[in-house]
């Protein structure tokens, strides 16, 4: 290519987000959202320019998704996606050709500020930088507000970086595989929404008291959490299935952010996921036992080398050279099948706790609370997602059947262990 | 603040009811107070229905067996025994096996291009039946040009391989070609079934085009930006 050329700007998928693509319908799109709870109400025109200058500090979530003959594709483009109003069924699939063919989308209502996006660009870690970058550009555009800029508030006047559009995983993959064979899950049932509503059910509470009955325990929040969420899907199928040889394992999603563990600035996708459980036939379980199953497979499945195994069989397998001949139309067939195999079908539900999100004084005073939404799975009719923010953690629960069966025995679950919740949601008057 | 008799949490003023146990909420300290703003718009963002192209591919398969057992029965009824209905058999196995069976049938997707090889056989085979003519136009025409092509449609896959270093645009320059040669090859089969091999003739008449368009590739194989662009577009 001659010097003078500009180089094409499209990007391969990495490669965890080659799933969603195959998997996706025109129901469902693998989606998650973050938010942002100003003081004051929106100004969608300061919000849009904000988004321009966010665009162009991160042009990795300008692309739009294309599709190849062997594999589908991200294109970058130089428009903009619409600003939108919110609705109140967040995470409702997109459909690409409403949103202009981009992969996420920015929503505002009153004084929130939501980013939705489609999962082939990034995971809940690239996300949080966007949503953080694009508030603290927008609160300075807004109010001068002096933010100071670092790893997760980018500084716009800057340059974007290669490394943050890298392919981790490939980097990272090493030589041995392993079988992703696992006990199928059992997986809670309901009647579907009619209309395709997703309930939103939050529950928000102290972040210090979660933290001290864990430290009681001596495990972590997420530890504690998922140990909770466990013992309530076991309720729910003890209640619900009558044969006790009818009985499925309960195993819990858990993603992990692989950046903590292998060196990476990607802001593309880079997680894995584990899935620790019970097997309600053995008898019924104790809270302290399910903690203590959860911490250890935590702690022995979360080591470098586990890790890198589980990303290798991945990497192996898009370099598979029978996937990579196979036309696009049948390999979508293909992964929606590999899909319904290894997919949601191992884990009864998922809980992604990003954590605890930390902002600059001068950007905290205007910022009173961030939520994070996991859009509705695959096959699970309920997951959750948690983040904490200015001491109060709060989880969100995402659900597509009618009965709130999950939720309820969750969060009546950690009132009984002492935990006080205040609920909110999305229920229609 | 108001709490859920039921479930024990605390209710956000923006709830009418438990979203938990749809228990509703009634404080009658705040009957007075302002409605707060809900957590989200009510506007709803409805889905289209759905279509289920599995549910929909079984229901044509099903619809196509009415034809099928019309035909067979008039077949009957008429000639006593089945004679052209085998036409209605064999050409619905072939649009069976080539369009619904991949919606329908979960299965090993490379099964598909050897299984459509083999409707289109037997489709071949019925024919030679319904008609009751020699097995020659069979075995040197029917089947040689159907397994030729199979072959072919092998060639594409190789010549997509990853591990082929050949760059892409030579690659499906070489496809052009084997297109052409295939149609030579067609013109070679008929010859020997007529037993009159020959030079080749309207063959070429494709064969040049296709080697005309191969060089073009060839040339462009050497403009980086269209490099760029099909690679782009094709990548594997």
């Amino acid at each position: 290519m001659s010097k003078n050329k500009k180089p094409t700007k499209w990007m391969k998928l990495d490669n965890a987000a080659l799933i969603y693509p195959a998997t996706m319908n025109r129901t469902w799109t693998a989606l998650f959202r973050l938010s942002a709870t100003l003081t004051e109400p929106i100004d969608e025109d300061i919000l849009e320019v904000a988004q321009k200058r966010t665009l162009r500090r991160l042009p990795w979530f300008a692309y739009k998704l294309k599709r190849g003959l062997f594999w589908f594709f991200l294109e970058h483009s130089d428009d903009l996606p619409k600003i939108e109003e919110d609705v109140a069924n967040p995470c409702v699939r997109m459909r690409l050709n409403e949103n202009d063919g981009f992969c996420m989308r920015v929503r505002y209502y009153h004084n929130r500020i939501a980013v939705e996006f489609f999962h082939v660009l990034t995971d809940g870690t690239g996300g949080q930088v966007f949503l953080q970058t694009l508030v603290a550009e927008y609160l300075r555009l807004k109010y001068g507000a002096n933010i100071p800029r670092g790893e997760k508030i980018l500084d716009c006047s800057e340059e974007p970086k290669p490394e943050e559009a890298e392919d981790s995983f490939a980097v990272h993959s090493g030589r041995i595989t392993q079988t992703r064979k696992e006990v199928k899950a059992y997986h809670i049932k309901g009647t579907d929404e009619r209309s395709g509503f997703v309930h939103i059910i939050t529950g928000s509470m102290n972040a210090a008291d979660v933290l001290a009955k864990a430290k009681e325990k001596g495990v972590s929040a997420t530890v504690y959490l998922t140990a909770a969420l466990i013992l309530s899907v076991d309720a729910i199928q003890r209640r619900r299935v009558p044969n006790i040889h009818k009985y499925k394992p309960v195993k819990i999603s858990v993603p992990v952010n692989l950046r903590n563990v292998f060196k990476s600035k990607t802001l593309r996708n880079f997680a894995n996921y584990i899935n620790p459980g019970i097997d309600p036939r053995l008898g019924e379980y104790t809270f302290d036992e399910v903690l203590n199953i959860v911490h250890h497979t935590l702690a022995m499945e979360v080591t470098e080398k586990l890790l890198n195994v589980k990303i290798t069989t991945n990497v192996r397998s898009e370099q598979n050279k029978l996937l990579r001949l196979t036309p696009l139309f049948i390999k979508n067939m293909a992964l929606k099948y590999v899909y319904s195999q290894v997919g949601d079908v191992l884990s009864s539900t998922t809980i992604s706790n990003l954590g605890v999100s930390k902002l600059p004084e001068e950007m905290g005073k205007y910022v009173r609370r961030m939520d994070f939404i996991l859009g509705p799975l695959a096959d699970n009719r309920v997951c959750c997602a948690a983040l904490t923010y200015n001491g109060r953690l709060r989880i969100n629960f995402t659900r597509t059947i009618q009965e709130p069966w999950l939720e309820r025995e969750f969060f009546t679950r950690l009132v009984k262990l002492g935990i006080p919740v205040k609920i909110e949601s999305n229920q229609q008057e | 603040m108001s709490y859920c008799v039921n479930c024990g949490v605390e209710l956000q003023k923006s709830e009418p009811r438990c979203p938990l146990c749809g228990t509703e909420v009634l404080n009658p300290n705040e009957l007075h107070e302002e409605k707060p703003i809900r957590p989200y718009p009510a506007h709803v963002e409805h889905l289209d229905k759905t279509v289920d192209r599995r549910y929909i591919a079984s229901f044509i398969s099903l619809l196509l067996l009415i034809p099928l057992f019309t035909t067979m029965l008039a077949n009957i009824l008429v000639s006593k025994q089945l004679t052209w209905s085998y036409l209605v058999i064999g050409g619905e196995l072939v649009a069976f096996t080539v369009f619904l069976l991949p919606m329908i049938a979960r299965m090993p997707k490379v099964l598909y291009m050897v299984i459509d090889t083999v409707a289109v056989c037997i489709l071949l085979l019925l024919i030679r039946i319904l008609t009751q003519s020699k097995w020659d136009w069979l075995l040197l025409l029917g089947l040689p040009i159907t397994v030729l092509t199979a072959l072919m449609c092998w060639f594409f896959s190789l010549m997509a391989s990853p591990k082929c270093r050949i760059p892409v645009l030579i690659r499906f320059s070489f496809a052009l070609t084997c297109v052409g040669l295939l149609v030579v090859a067609i013109e070679f089969f008929i010859g020997l079934y007529k037993q009159a091999i020959a030079w080749p003739t309207w063959s070429l008449y494709v064969l040049f085009p296709c080697l005309v368009l191969s060089s073009s590739l060839l040339i462009l194989n050497r403009r980086a930006r269209v490099k760029e662009e099909i690679r782009k577009r094709f990548y594997f």
